[in-house]
């Protein structure tokens, strides 16, 4: 008797088991049949460049890497064939590589990063850090814009302030379709900031310069004769009796120190960079799958 | 109008006059009435320093004085100098009471997406006493009150018994303003300066101000002296310009003509630095 009810204890037991892992057994083999799903779909969307696995993925150089893809095709053959002397002219002056991509797509990816990983995957940057720039051109309906990225030792000369300097160049181009012309404008700008190491003055900075010099000359001028104006006055009427004061004639009765109120004021902080001060998005530094720090900045058209 | 007891002239002499020289003879001349009873001075400093002093004196203010104009020097000649006996009232004060302040101190600080400014405000009160001593405030009408404030100080512990002999060779003067005429003026100068004491006692704050004050001078002493100034004139270019020298440092004050063309100079230099500096700090900022 009683090795009977063991036995039907332990059956008992085991279909409750049974019955409440078999739900979370079925849950788990479809939520692993779905990921491997999308991530089949994902693999299909992705471009043929895309690497499968980043985690796996090996940084190589190819000098035979194209520096201008055209996959939106929105160049003229005679562009094309400027774009690519003037990049190879960049190369050659810089030591360092000059991209322009552009495409139809960043298949669900942010310009950003679609930028880097396509520099990273296609075998571009030169030297140990692989150093070099992208311009990426999205012509995705909803999701137009470029993107200008750089990493490596030309890395700090994408300051926001260059982003937008370049930035505001390109947009009259990008908005009026003469995306060719403008990209080619574009690269005498980069030839310009990599030469000097920073964007040149704008009017507006000038303009503030002249304007600050002129306002602290005419103040420092007016300073330094008022001093000797006053050198001149020897005559005035005397307003203290401070040399007539009996030495240690001073004595304090009563002292006391009363807390009254409190004022607070508060001025909300200037947010940096990403909204762009001048109209770009820009980021200082950020990091592809690869593990690489970039900076960049771009807009819509 | 009175007799000169040397050659018997006609002397004219206003009400403070108390001497002068003949103008016919150069003799010296003091109008003892006007020094007696109770109008005798309680003190005098006696001239330390020589007309023959002045004018190396002079030379030496002119220096350091950057707009002087060129030829200042060689151009000008010092015209009719005066030793003056001047009449001044000292005053011995003592001030006694309170006064209240308002103190702020200020900390910054950053808050989450701000930053914070804070003003925290008290109340001073401060009660106490200090005294003054020979505060001169001059009592002649002739005397400018800026010229005569600005050849302080004075030496006062070569203050001396009044004596008549002192006089001879300088023009001496007798008070026409009242003490109690010039008693505000002493007044404004110990206020400003208890103000100042009091402000100093206020200590670990970053603005102090003085809300109201409350304490009341009263006089210990009033004394009656005559101090020795020099009056001289300097003509340049056909115009003059009065001098005071104080007769026992030599100190000199006055007038100085500015040259133009030294001030332009002058202004165009600071110009120059404070806008090259300008220029490279904002070039600094902008690249």
């Amino acid at each position: 008797m009683k090795g009977r009810n063991r036995r039907y204890a332990a059956l008992l037991a085991f279909v409750l088991l049974f019955t409440l892992l078999l739900p979370c057994t079925i849950a788990w083999a479809s939520a692993s049949d779905q990921s491997a799903r999308s991530a089949e779909q994902k693999r299909l969307a992705m471009p043929d460049w895309y690497p499968e696995n980043w985690a796996d993925f090996e940084y190589f150089y190819d000098p035979d890497a194209p520096q201008l893809t055209d996959a939106a095709d929105i160049f003229t053959d005679e562009e094309e064939t400027l774009l690519r002397e003037q990049l190879k002219t960049l190369r050659e002056t810089y030591g360092t590589d000059f991209v322009v991509f552009t495409d139809v797509s960043t298949c669900g990816l942010s310009r950003k990063v679609y930028a880097a990983d396509f520099f990273e995957a296609t075998g571009h940057g030169l030297g140990e850090d692989f150093s070099g720039m992208i311009l990426f051109i999205c012509m995705e309906q909803g999701n137009r814009g470029w993107w200008t990225a750089a990493k490596g030792s030309v890395k700090p000369l994408l300051s926001e302030k260059a982003i937008n300097w370049l930035d505001d160049r390109l947009e009259p181009y990008m908005k009026g379709g003469e995306y060719g012309t403008g990209v080619i404008h574009y690269l005498n700008d980069l030839d310009t900031l990599c030469e000097k190491g920073k964007p040149p003055m704008s009017g507006e900075d000038l303009l503030f310069v002249i304007g600050g010099t002129l306002i602290a000359g005419l103040a420092g001028g007016g300073f330094v004769l008022c001093l000797a104006l006053g050198m001149m006055k020897t005559v005035k009427e005397a307003a203290h009796a401070d040399a007539y004061l009996v030495k240690d004639s001073f004595q304090l009765h009563h002292s006391r120190d009363v807390f009254l109120y409190r004022s607070v004021s508060r001025t909300r902080r200037k947010r940096e960079s990403s909204g762009g001060g001048g109209g770009s998005e820009y980021s200082g530094s950020y990091s592809s799958p690869s593990g690489s720090d970039w900076s960049g900045g771009g807009r819509s058209f | 109008m009175y007799l000169c007891q040397s050659c018997g002239a006609t002397i004219e002499a206003d009400a403070a006059t108390g001497a002068t020289k003949c103008p016919y003879c150069d003799n010296n001349v003091v109008l003892s009435d006007r020094f007696g009873g109770g109008l005798r001075p309680n003190g005098i400093i006696p001239f330390q320093i020589t007309a023959k002093e002045l004018p190396g004196a002079v030379r030496r203010f002119y220096r350091g004085k950057p707009l002087l104009p060129h030829g200042f020097f060689s151009q000008s000649s010092i015209g009719d100098v005066q030793g003056i006996y001047v009449p001044f009232w000292l005053f011995d004060c003592t001030l006694d009471g309170g006064m209240n302040l308002e103190g702020t101190t200020v900390r910054r600080y950053s808050e989450g997406e701000y930053d914070c400014t804070e003003i925290s405000h008290f109340l001073l009160e401060r009660d106490g006493c200090m005294s003054f001593e020979h505060i001169p405030v001059d009592a002649s009408d002739k005397m400018a009150n800026d010229l005569m404030d600005s050849i302080e100080p004075f030496d006062f512990s070569e203050l001396v018994d009044f004596q008549e002999s002192y006089l001879p060779g300088f023009v001496a003067d007798r008070f026409d303003r009242s003490p109690k005429k010039e008693l505000p003026r002493a007044g404004k100068r110990v206020t400003k300066s208890a103000q100042e004491v009091m402000e100093e006692s206020c200590v670990g704050y970053d603005t102090i101000k003085v809300r109201t004050n409350g304490m009341e001078m009263t006089t210990s002493d009033v004394k009656y002296v005559l101090l020795p100034v020099y009056l001289l004139n300097l003509e340049y270019r056909g115009k003059k310009y009065r001098f005071a020298v104080n007769g026992q440092t030599g100190k000199v004050v006055g007038e100085l003509p500015s040259s133009v063309f030294k001030s332009v100079l002058c202004f165009l230099g600071g110009f120059a630095a404070a806008g090259t500096l300008a220029a490279k700090l904002l070039l600094w900022l902008f690249s």
